[in-house]
């Protein structure tokens, strides 16, 4: 999902390049850099973002999104040894027991690569929408392909590079493990699918069951999970982790203090029986640990370790330790003063104490994360950059960070810059959360909360920031002029954070260069027949009013917005009589649920269910027909 | 033998030690050179300071008085070598431990004795060697240079640092023995050679100056000083100096105010410490800090929390809070809570950081932030001693309560946590053995700290003072590593060191927004759902209907000698009887609760409050025995009653549903007929008025009606109406038998009935003795027939209280013949191991109750019998549901008596005149009311230039105008001068205060008010006042029905038989008194009672009585016709009307108008 522009003009597929010739363009750049330290200019960057070890522990594949590339590292030496061009930007990397590697990557025209240990393009076979974070069978006879954006799971058949098996996912899948005996399929579901007024508003993890690739059933986790990103399985498959954000949208966000706004959890599930063991939070009372990313079991199996995006560190669990803990919550003995039992785990900071230990890695974007050769590796997104932790028993746990040819530090570019800020917990007030916690990739997290600037007592829905530079004014009631007081506001009344300017103008840069990303209900780029038909609707129902198709940004963007405030009687409680922001249309396949409190789970029940008074255009009066139109039409964006 | 001296050259050289010079053997403890006490301004450390210390860890014990003196063996001089050697082989110095095994292998062969001068040599400079590694490793990448104060030890005699500040208009001499003048800034260098430079940047030979605090650009120092001595006339403020220019810059001022304990705030402003809120110590007279803040200018000083105890200590940690510690005094044992608390920059968010429901650490004193690490280091101390006690680490990671994450440093081992029955008076905790203060963390393995290996006694000198006397040592600086080794860096043999702080630019702490909204008069608390966590824990949701909101009003200044103390409660002015409530309460009032068990509602800011559940019938499920407050506009909440500060909020409570309804209003828990009308108010400027509400409850009442909750006026009006015809006692003898006398009649309490209890254990304090029979202090009939004397505060036995095991204690066995069999409660435990505990008829909290949560229903209404006998099945008895409620509120605030603290508060001189130490005027009772309300105007006043600062605060904030420091008025009402002039004028009083009428201009008293002298009504005053003594005549009495205005004594000399009139409660000891100001001649007095429509019976005689002696007998008929009594002409001051009788039953009797008629004489 990054902004940043290609590294450069390689298209060659996958040609091995020897290191010299790998490092030759990135020394130019360097040097480049160096000639214009007092320019504008910025070295393009790399965004090294997941990594898998070899079978054998002596490679490490990482892979570098926005540089089109997966670099081989040599674990002995903690040194690069080819960097091998892919046509595509990477998402997701995967080792067979062969030494084949499997690649996903291409967006919306996702995606499978094989590759010979060589480098060598052996197969490719298209999965979805954006596939990211492929695993493979013990037999590697399958690889499991999560298209987060076509809200779908493949199996694909390594001897015959085909997809075999296809099954819906909840919502967004973003990473996948394996249970045991690789019977079921275990898939976090990034975002949850509800009403965000509900009582309880939870992402879920969907069973598959690999035999017949259907599902067996959504498990979900705590209310507040949100945010799913890693996934990992024991060697055995005997548990899964799944990491995710576990927010705390009950109460208004007056404090940060013990995890009030967003914690940052590992769910556990049994890998043979599916069921969910419980919820373990990786934050400290005194010091958030924002934003957990990658996860990984250690070949042996002792170790979990998961990395930390929001604070630059990982977590290394003891999981025996871990397991012996849940283990007398669940007899309902008492582990320490907050855990009595199973169901004070998902609220105990100090659940880990004694037997994690947090590990600074000295860089922004740890995102994925593997372990090699007694060490654990963790590329650094924001820094181009890895950082390889010795996994000893001592506990010291010394970091190496290794330059990716050219260490070029933290970013200088605006719009990148800004993207590391608005995913940096650091400055946040003990670390809780940063921008991307309540605002994934810059959208939204699918809950609700009581922000203070309408006062309290009215929670409402996070909202996603695409094109909001272009709607003023900002939050779904227009209380902020626009984006830019919004992100000051972020700073100081989210983050309770004092922050020089220059970080809030690189927060703006960034929030403006979000681009929407393709509709999935897009066929080949086209509305569908539906979404054609619905456009008719669109204008019969009066939507065209306030959502003009052709008001227009700078750029042409199509903005769907007359950026005016009504009361359409839409408020109830406190909003009663309250006027709202009409927002834009863009995106709206992605941003469910809908209206300021998320009460409508789908357009079809905004258009029906929650609009009696034809106040949010003449809907009522439509044909079942005619809404589904209306909605392939809104979802088209 | 030649090769041994060889070695011994060779190491010389090695070592390059500079503090090699033998030692002069036996060491004594205190008994330095004149050279030592001379070159202390420039030198670290007398050598044999530090050998000594050596000795001490080398031979692991004290006892070093035989090393190097032995003409015979070398048993402790081998133990030190192999002691030495152990650890230089550890920091892996091999080349030189092989040498200096050599020597001493070579010394051993020689059999030489302890006495001769080659094991010194050599054991010393083995001993360098071991401190320069050990420095070098410690000090490797760390600040080298600090600064440090040297100063006496704080603290000393009654609660630990509240004697650190004596006032210069202190009451009572708040200095402990070891209080002196002298004392200095210095900064330090530990070398790379491990020798130490020092020298002396600020010298304040006559006062006192400590504190320092380095800005975050290690640039300006900001530190608190005294210039004088108390009795000369400057208290404690705060200075800045550029260290630079080295010129201290005053920046607060104020006589009778302390501002101590300046840190620097990340934004450049400053948090401090100050007795600016004018509150007292709870049981003692000293004036006690409350944390403030201010700029680097001293500008726009304001408070950030509103505390009873002391808070002190504050330190910036790392991620931009305020950890300080706190001392509470809340209806829960005052010993032990000493609680080290957190807050925002800005002062919101104000909770526990460690250890609020738990003993131990009793007090966590001096507490800092570890760099790159969220644990704290601190000194673990206790109650009754001075600042010092072990070194600790606190994790907050592994526990918040009861010393689990705690470590004992030095060694490190866990914190030996045991729930043990102490009451914190003369008990000490952790004061054994050697002693920290002032610790200073390099990492978590490396500290620099202010230690004493020898410890010392609880109180009195340390170091040697001006006469050569010396005292226990002083405290030193030392580095220390987390297992104990340690090298001292710093000792000034006359004076202890501390208060180290490294002289290096720092990071800055996290930066956090300020939330506060000076422009709000309003904060909120929310809370997610009651029934969550242990507080409620057995409860059935639903049950709680309501929250009460009650705010504590403190006291500004102890009142008498010492009171009414067999144990608990203010000894030194107490608002119930004994182990009733420590405070005058307040009910702000009453919010509903929501079925899911959330609420939400606003609160008025910077208000002490404390919060108890209620059931449908409006009696107590729990209480929170801790208080809160909010600033303006902040929001805070907790998610229930009252979870672990390791969890977070739970996720199986869902989005509540008081967060999604605009907040609730404060609804007052019952109808004030009429409000309170203070008197006082008349009075006073507009910018009085702002700073009274400003205060809200802890506004000054002075002698004024009382705001708080009133025994006297919410409660025995209901037994008048409902109960006085059957419990009167003996004064109704047709029901003489019926136990409880219920009148609101004056009660002295005897000594006897106080400390005469044969099961009390405290019956022979010695202030028992010279109160001569009588403990001084009153209450009523009523409230002493309910509370029995206090002894039926519940003391939850076996988690709190006192020391005693009934069962094993030989004093308290004595009570019953020797034998255990004979106590009813063999197995309780503590000082109230009676069986009247818990077991009257009011089953209230004793305020020495325990630290740790209680469970719901453990005391109050709920449990209290009385409130079954409130019901018609007790003779028919028909209260009303808010006459039951009210005495519920009341037994559920720990039966308080007194609404202000003034009312009603009077002691007799005999209370503890000798003795006391209190400054002798201050003992009497008129006195005693005088320095009260000079206290309270104190307050008021500070309170002026506070609203004054945050106006101006808004106003920079809003417009961008910048104010200079000489805008804003320094504190101006306090110190030695003001006191006396308030005291004087006081005592002149009737000299300025205007006589009604006056005609002649003159002297009120002793002055004629009408041309002419006639024969008139000369206790006529239409504008006369009740409580605000402001004019002649005046009326007062000892009773004012619920203190309604309508009801007051004035109405008796407003000139209006029809108006209204005085009314007084159903007692049988009343009077009414009138005085005119000046000497007059009356022969005749004209009564006019008020009767209600249907009255049939009244009064029906009284005596009037007259200030030269004489007395009237008169007949009253129940008439609302004026009755005329004539009597031989009386030249007086004053008439009383007394004796009021009535036969049972009371009737609701009152007088409308009292016409004295006569002649100014």
């Amino acid at each position: 999902m990054s902004m940043n522009p290609i590294l450069s003009v390689r298209r060659s597929f996958a040609a091995p390049r020897t290191k010299m010739v790998a490092h030759l363009p990135r020394m130019l750049l360097a040097l480049l850099a160096a000639c214009c330290a007092f320019t504008a200019w910025a070295v393009p960057a790399l965004s090294p973002e997941y990594a898998a070890p070899s079978p054998d522990g002596t490679k490490l594949y990482v892979t570098v999104t926005t540089s089109d590339s997966l670099l081989v590292f040599n674990t002995a030496t903690d040194k690069l040894a080819a960097e091998w061009i892919l046509p595509c930007k990477p998402s997701g990397v995967a080792v067979a027991a062969n030494g084949t590697v499997y690649i996903t990557g291409g967006g919306v025209d996702g995606a499978l690569h094989a590759l010979s240990s060589e480098g060598k393009p052996i197969g490719r076979v298209a999965v979805g929408h954006t596939p990211l974070a492929p695993i493979l069978d013990e037999s590697g006879a399958t690889v499991y392909v999560p298209n987060r954006f076509g809200g779908d799971v493949v199996a694909v058949d390594t001897a015959s590079m085909t997809v075999k098996g296809r099954c819906r996912a909840v919502r967004e899948p973003h990473a996948v493990a394996l249970g045991a005996r690789g019977r079921t399929l275990f898939v976090a579901n990034f975002l949850p699918l509800a009403r965000a007024d509900s009582l309880s508003v939870s992402a879920v993890v969907t069973l598959i069951d690999t035999l017949t690739f259907e599902t067996l059933r959504n498990v979900p986790l705590p209310n507040g999970s949100t945010g799913l990103r890693g996934a990992a399985a024991t060697p055995d498959g005997a548990f899964i982790y799944i990491t995710h954000v576990l927010a705390r949208h009950q109460l208004p966000t007056t404090q940060l203090d013990r995890g009030w706004m967003n914690t940052a959890a590992v769910s556990i599930l049994d890998g043979r029986t599916g069921v969910y063991i419980n919820t373990v939070l990786l934050d400290e009372v005194d010091l958030g640990a924002a934003n957990p990313w990658g996860a990984t079991v250690s070949p042996d199996g002792k170790l979990l370790i998961i990395a930390h995006a929001g604070t630059q560190e990982i977590s290394i669990i003891d999981r025996a330790a871990l397991h012996a803990r849940l283990n007398q919550a669940a007899r309902n003995e008492s582990v320490n003063d907050v855990t009595r039992s199973s169901a004070d785990v998902a609220n105990d900071l100090s659940f880990l104490t004694g037997i994690r230990r947090r590990v600074r890695l000295g860089g922004h974007g740890s995102r994925g994360v593997a372990v090699a050769g007694g060490r654990a590796y963790v590329p650094l997104y924001f820094e181009d950059a890895v950082a390889s932790v010795a996994l000893d028993t001592a506990g010291t746990h010394p970091v190496r960070r290794i330059p990716l040819g050219i260490a070029t530090g933290q970013p200088t570019d605006p719009v990148r810059r800004g993207e590391m800020l608005f995913n940096d917990g650091t400055i946040c007030f003990q670390q809780w959360q940063s921008c991307a916690s309540c605002h994934p990739d810059g959208r939204a997290d699918g809950l609700n909360w009581d922000l203070l600037n309408d006062g309290a007592g009215n929670p409402k829905q996070s909202k996603s920031l695409v094109y909001c530079h272009l709607t003023p004014p900002t939050m779904i009631t227009g209380i902020r002029p626009d984006m830019q007081a919004c992100n000051r506001k972020g700073l100081t009344h989210i983050h309770f954070s004092v922050r020089p300017e220059a970080d809030a103008l690189c927060l703006d840069a960034y929030v403006s260069a979000l681009q929407p990303v393709p509709s999935p209900y897009r066929v080949n780029g086209a509305l569908s027949d539906q979404a054609k038909a619905g456009e008719i609707v669109f204008q019969k129902a009066g939507c065209v009013m306030c959502h003009p198709p052709a008001a227009k940004g700078p750029q042409g963007e199509q903005l769907f917005t007359n950026l005016k405030k009504y009361d359409l009687g839409l408020g109830v409680g406190n909003e009663k009589g309250r006027a709202f922001d009409t927002p834009t249309l863009v995106e709206s396949w992605r941003n469910a649920p809908y209206l300021y409190d998320g009460r409508a789970l789908t357009i079809e029940e905004l258009f029906t269910t929650h609009n009696p008074n034809d106040t949010h255009g003449s809907t009522q009066s439509l044909t079942l027909e005619e809404i589904k139109a209306l909605a392939a039409f809104v979802l088209s964006f | 033998m030649h090769n041994s001296k060889q070695t011994l050259l060779k190491l010389s050289a090695v070592a390059a030690f500079c503090l090699l010079s033998p030692g002069v053997f036996p060491l004594s403890a205190q008994n330095y050179s004149k050279e030592d006490i001379a070159n202390r301004h420039t030198v670290a450390f007398p050598a044999q300071r530090l050998q000594r210390d050596w000795m001490y860890q080398d031979l692991g014990s004290l006892d070093v008085k035989n090393v190097f003196t032995s003409k015979e063996t070398n048993v402790q001089e081998k133990k030190l070598m192999g002691s030495v050697l152990k650890d230089l082989k550890a920091l892996g110095l091999n080349a030189a431990v092989g040498e200096i095994e050599k020597a001493f292998t070579a010394l051993s062969g020689t059999g030489k004795p302890g006495a001769d001068p080659a094991w010194q040599s050599l054991y010393f400079q083995a001993c360098g060697m071991r401190r320069k590694e050990r420095l070098a490793r410690a000090f490797k990448d760390q600040p080298r240079t600090f600064i440090y104060a040297k100063h006496f030890v704080f603290g000393d005699a009654q609660a630990m640092f509240a004697l650190a500040d004596h006032l210069t208009d202190a009451v009572f001499r708040e200095t402990g023995r070891d209080y002196r003048m002298g004392a200095q800034l210095c900064k330090m260098r530990v070398n790379e050679d491990g020798t130490v430079t020092t020298e002396v940047i600020l010298d304040c030979p006559n006062g006192i100056v400590r504190d320092p605090s380095l800005s975050y650009d290690g640039k300006t120092l900001a530190f608190s000083m005294r210039t004088a001595d108390e009795n000369h006339g400057d208290d404690f403020h705060l200075y800045v100096m550029d260290l630079d220019k080295k010129e201290p810059k005053q920046i607060t001022f104020g006589d009778g105010v302390a501002d101590m304990e300046p840190e620097w705030l990340p934004n450049g402003d400053l948090v401090f410490t100050s007795t600016r809120c004018n509150f007292s110590a709870p049981c003692w007279w000293s004036s006690v800090c409350n944390l403030y803040t201010c700029d680097a200018q001293g500008r726009y000083i304001r408070r950030l929390g509103v505390d009873h105890g002391h808070t002190v200590f504050p330190h910036m940690t790392h991620d931009g809070r305020i950890t300080y510690t706190r001392w509470e005094y809340s209806d829960r044992t005052a010993g032990y809570l000493h609680t080290l608390f957190v807050m925002n920059t800005d002062g919101t968010a104000q909770t526990e950081y460690y250890g609020n429901n738990s003993q131990f650490p009793a007090a966590v004193l001096h507490a800092r932030a570890v760099p790159n690490s969220t644990k704290m280091i601190a000194v673990s101390g206790a109650h009754h001693i001075d600042q010092r006690g072990k070194l600790i680490m606190i994790d907050r990671t592994v526990g918040t309560q009861a010393g689990v994450g705690v470590k004992l440093l030095a060694p490190e081992k866990d914190y030996p946590y045991l729930e043990s029955y102490g009451t914190g008076g003369a008990v000490v905790h952790d004061t054994g053995g050697d002693q920290w203060q002032y610790p200073y963390a390099l990492d978590e393995d490396n500290y620099v700290v202010c230690y004493s290996p020898e410890g010392g006694p609880v109180r009195g000198l340390k170091g040697i003072d001006a006469k050569g006397k010396a005292g226990s040592p002083a405290f030193g600086i030392y580095w220390q590593h987390r297992h104990g080794a340690r090298e001292l860096l710093i000792y000034d043999p006359t004076i202890s060191a501390g208060q180290q702080i490294p002289l290096a630019k720092r990071p800055g702490a996290f930066s956090r927004v300020p939330q506060v909204n000076e422009r709000k008069n309003t904060g909120l608390f929310y809370v997610q759902n009651v029934y969550f966590g242990p507080g409620l824990q057995g409860v059935k949701p639903g049950t709680v209907k309501k929250l009460r909101v009650v705010a504590l009003e403190y006291r500004a200044k102890g009142t008498v000698a010492l009171g009414l103390h067999p144990w608990g409660g203010h000894q030194t002015a107490p608002c119930a009887i004994n182990n009733g409530s420590y405070d005058v309460k307040h009910v702000l009032g009453e919010v509903d609760i929501e079925a899911d068990g959330s609420c939400a509602f606003e609160c008025p800011p910077r208000v002490p409050v404390f919060f108890q559940l209620l059931d449908e019938r409006g009696r107590m499920v729990q209480n929170m025995r801790s208080w809160t407050l909010v600033l303006p506009g902040e929001i805070f909440g907790c998610v229930g009653c009252h979870e672990d500060k390791n969890s977070t909020t739970s996720d199986r409570l869902y989005t509540a549903t008081a967060m999604k309804k605009a907040p609730q209003k404060l609804r007052p828990p019952r109808v004030h007929e009429h409000k309170p009308i203070q008197e006082m108010a008349r009075f006073q400027t507009e910018s009085q008025k702002r700073a009274m509400a400003f205060l809200g409850p802890n506004a000054p009442q002075g002698m004024d009606v009382p705001k708080g909750f009133s025994y006297t006026r919410e409660i025995q009006p209901i037994w008048d109406a409902h109960c006085i015809q059957c419990h009167a006692g003996k004064k109704n003898p047709d029901k003489a038998d019926v136990p409880l006398n219920l009148l609101g009649d004056y009660r002295p309490i005897s000594n006897e009935e106080i400390y005469g209890r044969t099961k009390w254990r405290l019956t022979r304090r010695p202030y028992g003795k010279v109160t001569q029979g009588n403990p001084g202090r009153y209450f009523s009939e009523s409230y002493i027939a309910l509370t029995d004397f206090g002894y039926n505060a519940k003391m939850p036995l076996g988690v709190s209280g006192g020391r005693a095991v009934a069962a094993t204690d030989k004093v308290y066995l004595a009570y019953f013949g020797g034998k255990p069999e004979n106590v009813p409660n063999p197995d309780a435990l503590g000082y109230c191991a009676d069986e009247y505990s818990g077991k009257g008829v009011i089953n209230w909290l004793h305020v020495s109750s325990a630290c740790a949560m209680l469970p719901p229903y453990s005391y109050g209404s709920t449990s209290s019998p009385l409130m079954d006998y409130l019901e018609p099945s007790h003779y028919g008895v028909q209260l009303s549901d808010e006459e039951k409620r009210t005495v519920a509120c009341w037994i559920d605030l720990n039966v308080p008596y007194c609404g202000s603290w003034m009312e009603l508060n009077f002691w007799d001189k005999l209370n503890h005149a000798r003795d006391s130490g209190l400054t002798p005027w201050y003992v009497y009772r008129d006195k005693m009311r005088q320095i009260y309300l000079y206290f309270e105007a104190k307050r008021l006043r500070a309170a002026e230039i506070e609203v004054d600062a945050i106006a101006k605060l808004i106003e920079h904030l809003d417009t961008g105008k910048t104010f200079a420091p000489s805008d804003f008025p320094a504190f101006d009402f306090g110190g030695k001068a003001t006191q006396a002039k308030f005291v004087a004028d006081y005592d002149n009083l009737p000299n300025t205060v205007p006589l009604f009428g006056l005609a002649e201009g003159r002297d009120a008293r002793g002055g004629r008010n009408v041309t002419g002298n006639p024969v008139r009504n000369l206790a006529l005053n239409p504008d006369a006042y009740t409580y605000w003594l402001r004019s002649y005549p005046r009326a007062t009495a000892n009773s004012h029905f619920k203190y309604l205005p309508h009801c007051s004594p004035v109405c008796t000399i407003d000139g209006k038989r029809d108006g209204g009139s005085w009314r007084p409660n159903r007692r049988t000891d009343l009077w009414l008194n009138i005085e005119f100001g000046r000497e007059i001649t009356t022969e005749k007095a004209v009564l006019t009672l008020a009767l209600n429509p249907n009255q049939t019976r009244t009064w029906t005689s009284a005596t009037l009585e007259f200030s030269n002696g004489a007395k009237q007998e008169i007949t009253l008929r129940c008439t609302a016709e004026p009755q005329t009594f004539t009597f031989p002409p009386q030249t007086c001051a004053w008439v009383k009307l007394t004796n009021l009788k009535q036969s049972f039953p009371l009737t609701d009797n009152a007088l409308a108008e009292f016409e004295v008629l006569g002649i100014d004489k």
